[in-house]
């Protein structure tokens, strides 16, 4: 299993809770973490420190609202959800993801013995 | 961010920085109790799933920090965009409100431009006289020190002695430097046009302690002033241009000063500097003798130490002297008056006599400011009360006091600001159209730019004249509470108590203002027609002067001058044009002095001096012809009277009355000197009347005329002569004759003897200028002001008036209201401003010789002009009102 703490690569996080969110239900950090998990079949574990911040400086750049709800266990948590600006972002950022990858695994395959 | 939290501010939640940091913690919280509460549903202990919780969520206090500090950053910048958005909106809101009502606005900002160029014109003058007189780094470190002998201080500066100088400057503890420097007429002939300019022979550190370098060039060096060293000289900005047509050659350029040649330009010092006061051009003083103490020619400047106070360095010089005058008694005359030494700041003392005229007519200009401002109190407030619909309901939607207070100042700081623009504009063009067209020559150290400094200090000044309008309305949206004046605008009444109480403070306040200003501008302006009213005694009108200082080292017997000015006078009395012409040593109200001790061997006549000092002029005959000068007794000097051995004079009515009283003074005698001696001997043989050779308003003085002899003739002086039109049209022919009795003299330009008197008085006719469109404009805004807010309180009341008529008034006792009223307000407004001007005048009365407050009928016109302005001002509306029908002003709702 993958930790994604706060020096992982730059803007991982943020494109984790973007598209996480993109279901358009509202959730707390508990379930964006296990969600991530979920969804990578247990590879991508973002750490619990790492999360708050990342979605304060996103819900402070516009691109995610939050607001307390009571959970499904009872308890008040602070629900975030994706913006409009938040969703534009997304497809931005996955655009971008995209094409960086594409780009990194064709030089990383184009000159494999220089590695070793 | 919700909808909510977008679209209505004022209800946004998350409001505080607190609250931002209490929910960081408790997210954090929650989140350790979901993980928990996780954790436990896998099959956990309550204890062993928090600690998992706690190590899963791992430096929490570090996260805990960057989402605070994230939080705040935001809620800052939120905080901030929101309040210029707030003031964006406003001015955006003020714009509109403008535009749909022009009127107001146009008004308001024209009315306090006129404000604002009073004060624009007054702080500039101030703060280049009185502030910041001298253009240099520094400039109050700069001091004067001389000997303390009133005579010659009169003159603008103190004079001392180079020797003086030597020990001061080898003694002293107080100055960082001291410089000491001639004063010099140079005549400059080597350009084509030859002029004459005053120059300076200065020592050493001058340049430094000024802290002045070239602007092209270099300054003087030490190997400048060793003996032998090739002659040098700095030219002044000024020079430049005009001689040598601002020619970058001119550096090693060899000019001929005083007849000598070869004199290298090795400078040019930048444009405005003139130190001490007209000089143009300086060379290196070369003096290796100290020379005698009584030599009182030049003028010493020091820098102060860093901390060091004038009083402590006067005190230490004070000690020098007195050493000095121990260590070399025979160098100081016993019979003299003791030596004392006086440190002065140099800024202030060229300014001596005008610091308060100057704070004077800043003080006006305030006050003129301050009318100005009440005016706009007045329209803003009629404005305001239109307006409290307006207020009232976006008070009821929701709109906090502090926003609609900030809106309103907004508005009225916007209308500041356009005023302040224009004020400052006309300002400063007011300051060039005076200055440039000032018929005669300012001192260059009179530079009055509007530059950054005061440019600032005005800005400052324009915002609290906004601030200061804006109180009034912003006091009456402070009542502006939602509902009540919903309710009551539905029923028209008259005004409330308060705001009418603040309009009668307003109309008292102005009222009060304006015999303040009009009483000082009134005084002021007495006092100056009253010195011009003694005139100088001459045919001012008519006569042209030309100064002429004979080059010595041309001329050099005094044969050679008395041909000169002899041939000179006689030739041009044969020209076209010329009524009369005359040789005079020094021109009536010329700048320059003449005076000799004088005492008689009667010892009775003299009061109680044993002598007196009196101005001497040597004239030609037919000077007083030329000049108008009436003969009172005697004759006039005769071709005859320039021969040798007869010394005889004539004198002016004032001396004759010293020395002999009522008596004929034809025929007496006395003797030049401090004690009779019979070598030195006077005799009179007539008296004219008093000339003021100070210039008009000065004491006329003692004066004795002595005859232009071959005897005693002088290298220097003034040809005089009289026109039948105005005299300028004779300065061609004037300086045609002199060219042709020598070609290459150097000359300065003809002036008239007004323009001489104007010279000498130029700082009174600056401030008197001023005063007077001061005083033009004041009359206005008292006029306009006054009406204006007298006519609007009594049609405010129409209401009241029209439901007293209803109820039987008659017409006359509403008038007898109104009337007392106006008076009533009228009466506390002028003995306000007159208690106040009376004491600030017993205030200024000991520093400042031009102001008299002895002087009713100003008082009284100030008080009758008032008084009818402002019964006229209720009255006319309320004949209006009393005309009315009741009936159709009670429907009026």
């Amino acid at each position: 299993m993958t930790r994604i703490g706060s020096r992982g690569f730059y803007g991982e996080i943020d494109i984790l809770v973007l598209k996480t969110l993109s279901g358009g239900e509202p959730m707390h950090g508990l379930a964006i973490i296990d969600a991530v998990r979920a969804g990578s079949g247990d590879y991508l574990q973002i750490e619990d420190a790492a999360l708050y911040p990342a979605l304060h400086r996103l819900q402070r750049k516009g691109l995610l609202s939050g607001e307390w709800r009571i959970s499904d266990k009872r308890r008040r948590a602070k629900f975030y959800a994706l913006t409009v600006a938040g969703r534009k972002e997304l497809a931005r950022a996955l655009e971008e993801w995209t094409a960086r990858t594409r780009a990194m695994g064709q030089v990383l395959e184009i000159q494999p013995g220089d590695l070793t | 961010m919700s909808a909510g939290e977008k679209w209505w501010p004022f209800f946004r939640r998350e409001d505080t920085r607190e609250q931002l940091t209490r929910n960081v913690d408790a997210e954090f919280d929650a989140h350790l109790e979901l993980r928990t509460e996780q954790l436990k549903s896998e099959g956990l202990s309550e204890e062993e799933a928090r600690t998992r919780a706690g190590a899963l969520l791992g430096d929490s206090e570090r996260a805990a920090r960057l989402c605070k500090r994230t939080d705040h950053t935001w809620l800052l910048r939120d905080r901030i965009a929101h309040f210029l958005g707030s003031i964006l909106s406003d001015v955006g809101y003020a714009l509109r409100l403008f535009r749909t009502s022009p009127l107001f606005a146009c008004m308001a900002a024209l009315c306090l431009a006129v404000g604002i160029t009073f004060i624009t014109t007054t702080y500039t003058i101030l703060d280049d006289t009185v502030i910041h007189p001298l253009p240099y780094e520094e400039s109050d470190e700069l001091v004067m020190v001389g000997r303390d002998d009133t005579v010659l201080i009169e003159m603008n500066f103190i004079w001392s002695s180079y020797a003086d100088f030597l020990d001061w400057d080898d003694q002293n503890h107080v100055f960082e430097q001291m410089a000491i420097m001639s004063w010099e007429a140079f005549a400059v002939t080597d350009p084509e046009d030859p002029v004459r300019v005053f120059g300076s022979a200065v020592s050493k550190d001058f340049l430094s302690l000024l802290r002045v370098t070239p602007v092209l060039g270099r300054a003087f060096t030490p190997d400048d002033y060793r003996p032998g060293a090739e002659p040098v000289a700095l030219i002044g900005y000024g020079l430049w241009q005009r001689a040598y047509g601002g020619d970058p050659a001119i550096l090693g350029h060899r000019m001929s000063l005083n007849g000598e040649e070869g004199r290298q330009v090795v400078g040019v010092m930048p444009p405005g500097f003139s130190f001490p006061a007209y000089q143009e051009t300086w060379t290196p003083l070369r003096q290796e003798e100290p020379g005698p103490r009584g030599n009182t020619a030049f003028i010493t400047v020091g820098r102060l130490r860093d901390g060091t106070s004038i009083a402590a360095a006067g005190a230490e010089m004070g000690q020098i002297e007195a050493r000095l005058v121990e260590v070399y008694p025979d160098q100081y005359p016993e019979d003299g008056p003791p030596v004392e030494v006086r440190v002065a700041p140099f800024g202030a003392f060229l300014f001596h006599r005008m610091h308060t005229p100057f704070l004077i007519i800043f003080i006006v200009g305030c006050l003129v400011l301050l009318l100005t401002c009440s005016n706009l109190a007045n329209l803003a407030l009629s404005r305001a009360a239109d307006r409290t619909r307006e207020l009232s309901v976006r008070a009821v939607l929701g709109a906090g006091r502090g926003r609609l207070i900030q809106q309103v100042m907004i508005e009225n700081l916007l209308i500041a600001l356009t005023g302040g623009v224009i004020g400052i504009g006309l300002g400063h063009l007011c300051l060039k159209l005076l200055l440039g067209h000032m018929p005669f020559v300012l001192p260059s150290y009179m530079q009055f730019d509007v530059n950054l400094r005061v440019l600032a200090a005005l800005v400052g000044i324009v915002m609290l004249s906004g601030v200061i309008f804006g109180l009034a309305p912003a006091f009456a949206v402070r009542r502006c509470a939602p509902g009540t004046s919903l309710h009551n605008d539905s029923v028209r009444m008259s005004p409330g108590r308060k705001h009418t109480r603040m309009r009668s403070s307003l109309v008292v306040l102005q009222i009060g203002l304006a015999t303040i200003i009009l009483s000082v501008t009134g005084l002021m302006m007495k006092n100056y027609l009253e010195s011009q009213a003694r005139r100088v005694g001459v045919d001012t009108e008519h006569l042209l002067g030309q100064y002429i200082g004979l080059p010595l080292w041309e001329y050099r017997t005094q044969e050679s001058w008395y041909t000169f000015f002899q041939t000179g006078v006689e030739r041009l009395r044969n020209r076209p044009g010329i009524e009369a012409a005359a040789y005079i040593s020094q021109a009536p109200a010329a700048r320059t002095e003449w005076t000799a001790t004088i005492c008689t061997n009667e010892t009775a006549a003299i009061s109680e001096q044993p002598f007196l000092v009196s101005r001497v002029r040597t004239i030609s005959s037919g000077y007083f012809e030329t000049a108008r000068i009436p003969l009172l007794t005697g004759r006039d000097f005769n071709s005859t009277d320039s021969g040798e051995g007869t010394r005889i004079c004539i004198i002016s009515r004032t001396l004759a009355r010293t020395l002999w009283g009522e008596e004929d003074p034809v025929g007496r005698s006395f003797f030049l000197g401090r004690e009779p001696n019979p070598e030195r001997i006077f005799q009179v043989v007539g008296m004219v009347e008093d000339v003021r050779h100070g210039g008009p308003g000065t004491e006329a003085g003692l004066c004795f005329y002595m005859p232009l002899s071959p005897a005693a003739p002088r290298p220097d002086g003034w040809f005089l002569v009289r026109s039948s039109g105005k005299p300028r049209t004779l300065a061609s022919i004037l300086r045609e004759t002199i060219r042709e009795l020598d070609p290459h003299l150097a000359m300065s330009a003809p002036r008239t003897v007004t323009e001489l008197a104007w010279e000498r008085n130029w700082r009174t006719i600056i401030v008197t200028w001023i005063i007077t469109v001061i005083a033009f404009f004041a009359l206005l805004l008292a006029l306009v002001g006054i009406v204006g807010i007298v006519a609007c309180e009594v049609t405010n009341r129409r209401h009241e008036f029209g439901i007293r008529l209803a109820l039987g008034a008659d017409h006359r006792s509403i008038l007898k209201t109104v009337l007392t009223r106006g008076g009533g307000m009228a009466g506390i407004g002028i003995a306000v401003g007159l208690v106040v001007t009376l004491a600030a005048m017993r205030l200024f009365s000991g520093v400042v010789t031009g102001i008299d407050t002895d002087y009713p009928v100003v008082f009284v016109g100030v008080v009758a002009f008032l008084v009818a302005v402002t019964l006229l001002a209720s009255y006319l509306p309320a004949r209006r009102i009393g005309r009315i029908d009741p009936v159709s002003v009670l429907r009026e709702e």
